[in-house]
């Protein structure tokens, strides 16, 4: 954890909030559990599996991502200069999960949160390589949105209307 | 035959929605000078442009990379000469699929080469999922702005179509309402859906990768569920390398919308890999369409377009008469430069008079490209090949009248003094809001003013006091 992660969290909540996402901290991955917890309630939830989302909701709460309220995924970087949220899709981290539910809660981990795109890029990989580059990368900024209707901005389309990011540090 | 879609002009739009296009052009307005608070924008117009010069100058090497690093990843590359030939690949590879099912992502090179057309009378239905696409195709009706389709439109008129479809009563002023209804429409056609087409914001040759930006989360969901992804892109899309990426992926939203980052964008190196939803297919289809013939000459800076609609929104004749004047699938300055240059036809070389060359496009523009050199060079050609004896004729005349002070003072009272009594018969004086047949469709968008009976130069003489 570099010195300056404080200046860096600053930012990314800045331009996240510009883009009417919304950050919560947490000191912990166990405290981060605890926020993700609470945001989620009693929503039904489809979710990636990795180990750092394991113990967040029961398997009752759980539901296919086409029929869940909520999507419980993880941050693989975050640009402080944009407010974007990075996603490496691959097994166990379908495309689908972030997209279908209707909200969506990010975790981060502050390792991964970098200062701008062009490190962003290279942290997950989108760089020349011997290796061809993960098949799918999607930087989302805030929610999705429309204003094609005379100019009314309106949150939530295809992709989730509300999008929170809780970072934490291990 | 380009395949580039040429259509007559309508001639002014529904003075319902002129409105919507001002209050669009304004916000535009707004957010530009907020995004360049945000950054350097000189510079980063600069950078921007030696981007895309770089790409448009070596780009059949770079073409020829994006291919390999794209087959190397497990995609497909389909060269397609002209618009025909990129429908005819297109409509092959969603037969071979034995797909008739298709969910389509906002793409301008898809109406440039008329593909809903060509998929309708392939019996594949293809239905547009950006709500502004939806709307339009909905009404058997043309986009009007490179990233707003539906700006020529107002939420009456989407409200009315929405009922219409669904037999169910809209209020035109809960737009949450008429995009939750799209949304569930739209959400049951993409989990039915084969096949995802969309265009392609930017490619990078050295990984073969294709950047697609957007605001909705449909490009996501067209490249996430359907087994099968095709794209389709002009040629001049491609850049060299990601150092370049990572600038265009901010400047393209920054010159569109004010801001660093769309809502989403989506980078697509070959299909699925290691269990991953997405699909088992990935086929781009690179259509060249006119391009490399712009390439080496005067009008090369062209290519170097990202498509972001600044000098649209910039442009006073386009916020008069709206995308739709144009008759041409590109509005706009771009559209007045690149229509003349890709359609070999010739139908559309009046476009380049669609401006009032006040150089407002060029300042808008992202990568500097000289709009306004680009007309008057594309005017000078045009009369070259087709010279109109009779306006020249006129316009001589015009010349040798107003360049002698005697025929000048002669005539130029003689206008004041012979339009006058119309006014006069009118009842009013100076501007007239509405003026009668014949002259009533000029005044349906503007006022008129009665010409001054004593002309500026003999006012001018007087003050001076002269004889």
């Amino acid at each position: 954890m570099a010195a300056d992660d404080g200046e860096l969290i600053g930012q990314f909540r800045d331009r996240l909030e510009e883009l009417d996402g919304t950050l919560h901290e947490a000191p912990s991955l166990p405290a981060a559990h605890a926020i993700a917890r609470e945001l989620i309630g009693a929503a039904t939830v489809a979710r990636w599996s990795d180990e750092v989302l394991e113990g967040i909701v029961g398997p009752e709460q759980e539901a296919p991502a086409v029929d869940a309220d909520v999507s419980l995924i993880i941050a693989d970087v975050a640009v402080a200069g944009t407010g974007a949220v990075g996603f490496v899709h691959r097994g166990g981290r379908a495309r689908s999960t972030g997209l279908l539910p209707p909200r969506q809660v990010v975790l981060l981990d502050v390792a991964d949160l970098v200062a701008d795109l062009a490190t962003g890029f290279a942290h997950v990989g989108l760089r020349a390589s011997p290796q061809p580059p993960p098949s799918n990368v999607v930087f989302a900024a805030g929610p999705s949105r429309t204003s094609d209707i005379e100019q009314r901005s309106i949150r939530g389309v295809h992709a989730p209307r509300d999008l929170t990011v809780v970072i934490f540090r291990r | 035959m380009s395949g580039l879609v040429i259509e007559p002009p309508r001639r002014r739009p529904d003075p319902a929605v002129t409105p919507n296009l001002h209050r669009a052009a304004e916000r535009w307005e707004s957010n530009r000078a907020e995004a360049h608070e945000r950054v350097d924008w000189e510079a980063w117009r600069e950078r921007a442009r030696e981007i895309r010069a770089d790409a448009v100058r070596h780009l059949p090497e770079l073409i020829e990379l994006l291919e390999a690093r794209m087959v190397a990843a497990g995609g497909s590359v389909h060269h397609a000469r002209d618009g025909e030939e990129a429908c005819r690949h297109i409509v092959r590879i969603c037969r071979e699929a034995g797909a008739t099912n298709a969910v389509k992502g906002k793409s301008m090179t898809s109406e440039e080469i008329d593909l809903g057309a060509a998929l309708a009378a392939a019996g594949i239905e293809a239905v547009e999922t950006d709500l502004g696409e939806y709307i339009v195709q909905a009404l058997g009706d043309r986009p009007s702005h490179l990233l707003a389709p539906a700006v020529h439109l107002n939420a009456v008129q989407v409200a009315e179509l929405f009922a219409r479809e669904s037999g169910r009563r809209f209020d035109p002023e809960d737009t949450a309402a008429l995009v939750l209804y799209a949304r569930g429409v739209l959400r049951r056609r993409f989990l039915a859906a084969e096949v995802g087409i969309t265009g392609v914001n930017l490619a990078v040759a050295e990984t073969g990768t294709l950047a697609i930006l957007e605001s909705e989360g449909n490009i996501r969901l067209a490249t996430a569920l359907p087994r099968i992804h095709i794209a389709l892109m002009g040629i001049e899309k491609v850049i060299r390398d990601w150092a370049g990426a990572s600038h265009l992926v901010q400047m393209l939203p920054l010159a569109a919308h004010g801001t660093l980052a769309a809502a989403s964008t989506s980078f697509i190196t070959g299909p699925a890999r290691e269990g991953d939803d997405g699909p088992q297919e990935v086929h781009l289809v690179l259509l060249d369409g006119g391009r490399s013939a712009v390439r080496g000459t005067p009008f090369e800076a062209a290519l170097h377009c990202i498509r972001c609609g600044a000098c649209l929104y910039a442009c006073p004749v386009y916020r008069q008469v709206g995308g739709h004047g144009y008759g041409s699938t590109y509005s706009g300055p771009i559209g007045s430069v690149i229509t003349p240059l890709l359609d070999r036809t010739g139908a559309s070389a009046e476009l380049a008079w669609h401006s009032s060359l006040c150089g407002a496009c060029v300042e808008a523009c992202p990568v500097k490209i000289p709009l306004d050199d680009q007309l008057v060079m594309l005017r000078a050609r045009a009369h070259e090949r087709d010279p109109a004896r009779a306006e020249a004729a006129l316009f001589a005349a015009w010349a040798r009248l107003w360049s002698r002070p005697a025929t000048y003072r002669a005539t130029a009272a003689t206008a004041g003094r012979a339009l006058r009594p119309l006014w006069s018969a009118l009842g009013h004086e100076g501007w007239q809001r509405r003026l009668p047949f014949p002259f009533s469709g000029w005044t349906d968008g503007r006022d008129a003013r009665a010409p001054d009976p004593e002309p500026f130069h003999v006012r001018w003489r007087r003050r001076r006091g002269g004889s």
